[in-house]
């Protein structure tokens, strides 16, 4: 195993026969001179150069500058005797002078030195080069500062155009000079300057940018900069975001020279003024900075849970509720009807069908969809049956679309109808509009040829009674609206759907109405009075048992929706 | 069992139940057909259906057949059509307003007018007759039922009222005095609340019974279909 020698500068590790240190090629060993003069020979002879505080190079090379200017010292108090001394003389002066304190191994030294050319060592070739960096430094001083040496380089570029009125003959070269330099300019350069607007674009830029030494149009281009950025930091400009994308923008395009941003402001205006926070201040700062850690807060995925089992659990109960009525539609034996407690407007309606006189003129208003047509059938075909044996005169009239189709499905169910009875008064698109219409016996003095029955149906016809079938409360309450003022007194009855009834139940405590049935209990009810032979115990079997399980689905459904949201409260 | 016109209407009417019963499986082709098949046929009813029902008797037929007084009459509704078909190109779009205006005029004049005369009037001339004391003593043992049931009804329609009143004070000094009623108003209101609650909860319930009743209906028909269909092999 070699060993290695640490570098006294650095301490970086090297190999054992390194004299440089390869990292910071400081010398790694005692002078080699040191080595090469014998210190058997040296014998304490007060050479100055090599005591012990000048052991290192710089030491060594600050004492030979010291000696240098002593020397030139010398040479100026010399040159008032001897005007014109060569260097050769100058070095035998020296040798003559130094002659007499010199040791002998030191004039050995200096004879060789001079005998043979490659007799210098290291050290001493390191000193020249460090005598001859040293006037060069000297010639450095020249330029005072950086600026005037910029000057000095843009002038020889510049001064193309500057230059002397005596140069002008040779004005017409330089142009077809300069116009072979715009030709030969890229074309991407020329998009650039256009899309930055630098379309004057200065002879000199252009100069510039086409010249040999990049160093050189770098150097100029960062003291143009810094003159212009001086500019700008002298305004004190408030930059939009935009105006600072630009700006990068910029710095992006310009591919030849890159601006480096210098901080020229001077020190008291670089220090921002000390600030002053209030309470109301930092109350704000804090819900600031609160809102944007919430806002950046890594929020929980709203994830559809459960997606798969809601969608089976749906189908279970929906399979499981149509099992359930099919058993109890088709499955046992005929149920006979069982009528529960009789409402009062049911009681109203039951008591206005009982006192019908026979032959009555009867208006139907067929107002419902298709969709609730069978509710509807089921409630109004023990009543129709009942009409139509009592032989009332039956006045049909439509004001849903589908009352056409749905009072034929209805009238065709009816044994023993006698069609020439019923007249049909056709369709009314808006029910208010055809029950104000009608209330208001417009088309009394009307006397156009063609015109439907509807027209002059309640002038000419004075039904009655009037019997409202209805899906909705907003359909009956249009006719009962418009009828109860402008037709009081024609008795109203309406037999409509579950859904609307609860809203129509104050039209019967205000006397408006004189009976109202609805939903499969007042049909039940309705076929035990009037006994007309509607077998509806099956279905209100079957409805009892849906009842049941949509129940027990809804208190399911809002424990599972109640869990749900307890435990997305406790995620949250 | 013989193929009849009508067996096919059955068979067709068996299918589109049960494709829209299969909505319970999720949204599938058959549903979605059956859907775009009702909705179609809808609208090619309502065209017919109004031509039929109100364009031929009431405008077409009159003016064929009637006089020239009597069509002059009927010129101002057909005049009223023309001018909101011409409504439909852009550069005639204010040819509309007349005939839209004339309608909405109309409309508002029926509907204030019922709400008026045929609800409201009637609606509190009911309140104040149930504190009648005929009423009260008209059936024997049931007067306190009866008074009990006038006292419920005034509250439950002044609550009602309260809740969906309207008015603020004009003069006010803050915001929250400007949003909070008067108390009395605000306990009225919340008694209202009650009733409303109750009211929403009949509805849904009758909303409940007449789509049980609809699916009832629809199975006993896919059951009788089957029934038919079995016995007839």
């Amino acid at each position: 195993m070699t060993e290695k020698i640490t570098c006294p500068e650095c301490g970086a590790e090297n190999l054992e026969d390194a004299e440089f240190c390869i990292v910071c090629h400081a010398q790694l060993r005692e002078d080699s001179t040191l080595a090469f003069v014998d210190p058997q020979q040296s014998d304490q002879d007060g050479f100055d150069l090599l005591n012990g505080e000048e052991d290192d190079l710089p030491g060594l090379l600050h004492a030979l500058k010291q000696e240098d200017e002593a020397e030139t010292a010398e040479d100026k108090s010399q040159e008032n005797e001897l005007p014109s001394i060569t260097p050769e003389d100058e070095f035998g002066k020296e040798d003559i002078q130094e002659d007499e304190g010199i040791p002998g191994w030191l004039d050995r030294v200096r004879q060789r030195a001079t005998e043979e050319e490659d007799s210098t060592g290291e050290i001493t070739q390191k000193i020249s080069a460090a005598k001859e960096s040293l006037k060069g430094d000297k010639r450095s001083t020249q330029h005072e500062n950086f600026e005037t040496w910029i000057q000095k380089l843009r002038g020889p570029i510049g001064g193309g155009f500057d230059r002397d009125p005596e140069a002008g003959d040779s004005s017409d070269e330089l142009e077809e000079e300069q116009e072979e330099v715009q030709e030969k300019e890229s074309e991407w350069l020329q998009k650039i300057r256009k899309a930055e607007g630098k379309q004057n674009v200065t002879e000199d830029q252009r100069i510039l940018d086409h010249g040999e030494n990049g160093l050189l149009n770098w150097l100029v281009a960062l003291e143009d900069g810094e003159e212009d950025r001086s500019g700008e930091q002298g305004e004190f400009d408030i930059k939009t975001e935009e105006d600072q994308e630009s700006d990068e923008v910029k710095i992006d395009e310009s591919a030849a020279t890159q601006e480096i941003p210098v901080d020229e402001r001077p020190l008291s205006v670089r220090i921002p003024p000390k600030l002053s926070v209030t309470d109301e201040d930092r109350s704000q700062a804090d819900q600031l900075s609160s809102m944007i850690l919430d806002e950046n807060a890594p929020r929980p995925v709203r994830v559809i849970k459960r997606r798969s089992k809601l969608g089976a659990a749906r189908f279970f109960f929906a399979v499981l509720l149509i099992l359930s009525m099919s058993l109890s539609l088709f499955i046992g034996e005929a149920v006979v009807n069982q009528s529960g407690p009789i409402q009062p407007h049911t009681d109203g309606f039951l008591s206005w069908i009982k006192d019908l006189e026979e032959g009555a003129g009867i208006l139907l208003i067929f107002d419902y969809q298709p969709a609730y047509s069978s509710e509807i059938n089921l409630i109004a075909s023990p009543i129709l049956i009942d009409l139509v044996s009592r032989e009332s005169d039956l006045n049909l009239l439509s004001s849903s679309m589908s009352g056409p189709i749905l009072q034929r499905q209805l009238i065709g169910d009816i044994p023993g109808l006698d069609t020439d009875s019923i007249t049909d008064l056709g369709y009314f698109p808006i029910g208010a509009y055809g029950a104000f219409g009608l209330g208001m016996g417009i088309s009394a003095d009307w006397q156009i040829v063609g015109l439907p029955e509807s027209a002059r149906a309640f002038p000419d016809g004075g039904f009655d009674s009037i019997l409202i079938l209805s899906d909705t409360y907003g359909g009956a309450r249009a006719w009962i609206e418009q009828l109860t003022v402008l037709m009081p007194d024609t008795p109203i009855n309406l037999v409509v759907t579950a859904q609307a009834m609860p809203m129509l139940v104050p039209y019967f405590d205000s006397g408006q109405i004189i009976g109202m049935v609805s939903g499969l209990n007042d049909g039940v009810i309705l076929e035990t009075e009037l006994s007309t032979g509607v077998m509806i115990g099956m279905r209100r079997r079957a409805y009892q048992g849906g009842l049941v399980i949509l129940a027990a689905v809804m208190v399911i459904g809002a424990i599972n929706a109640g869990n749900q949201n307890g435990e997305e409260g406790g995620a949250a | 069992m013989t193929f009849t016109y009508e067996l096919l209407w059955i068979i067709l009417s068996f299918l589109l139940t049960v494709m829209v019963l299969s909505y319970l499986l999720g949204d599938n082709i058959f549903f979605r057909v059956a859907a775009h098949l009702f909705i179609g046929l809808t609208a090619g009813y309502v065209v017919l259906l109004i031509a039929n029902q109100i364009l031929w008797p009431y405008l077409i037929n009159p003016l064929i057949n009637g006089t020239w007084p009597e069509a002059l009459w009927l010129a101002i509704p057909v005049v009223l059509i023309l001018m909101l078909l011409l409504s439909q190109i852009r550069r005639f779009t204010w040819i509309g307003s007349l005939p839209l205006a004339y309608l909405a005029g109309l409309a508002a004049a029926i509907a204030v007018g019922g709400a008026v005369f045929g609800t409201l009037l009637p609606q509190s001339r009911a309140i104040v007759d149930s504190f009648d004391p005929a009423r009260w003593y008209a059936v024997p043992n049931q007067t306190w039922l009866r008074i009990l049931d006038a006292v419920v009804m005034l509250v439950g329609t002044v609550g009602t009222l309260s809740f969906f009143h309207f008015g603020r004070k004009q003069k006010t000094t803050s915001e929250e005095e400007y949003e909070k009623q008067p108390s009395i108003i605000e306990g009225l209101s919340k008694v209202g609340q009650v009733f409303i609650g109750i009211t929403l909860g009949a509805v849904f319930s009758g909303v409940f019974s007449s789509s049980l009743l609809a699916l009832i209906d629809r199975i006993l028909f896919i059951g009788q279909f089957l029934t038919n269909l079995f016995r007839s092999f």
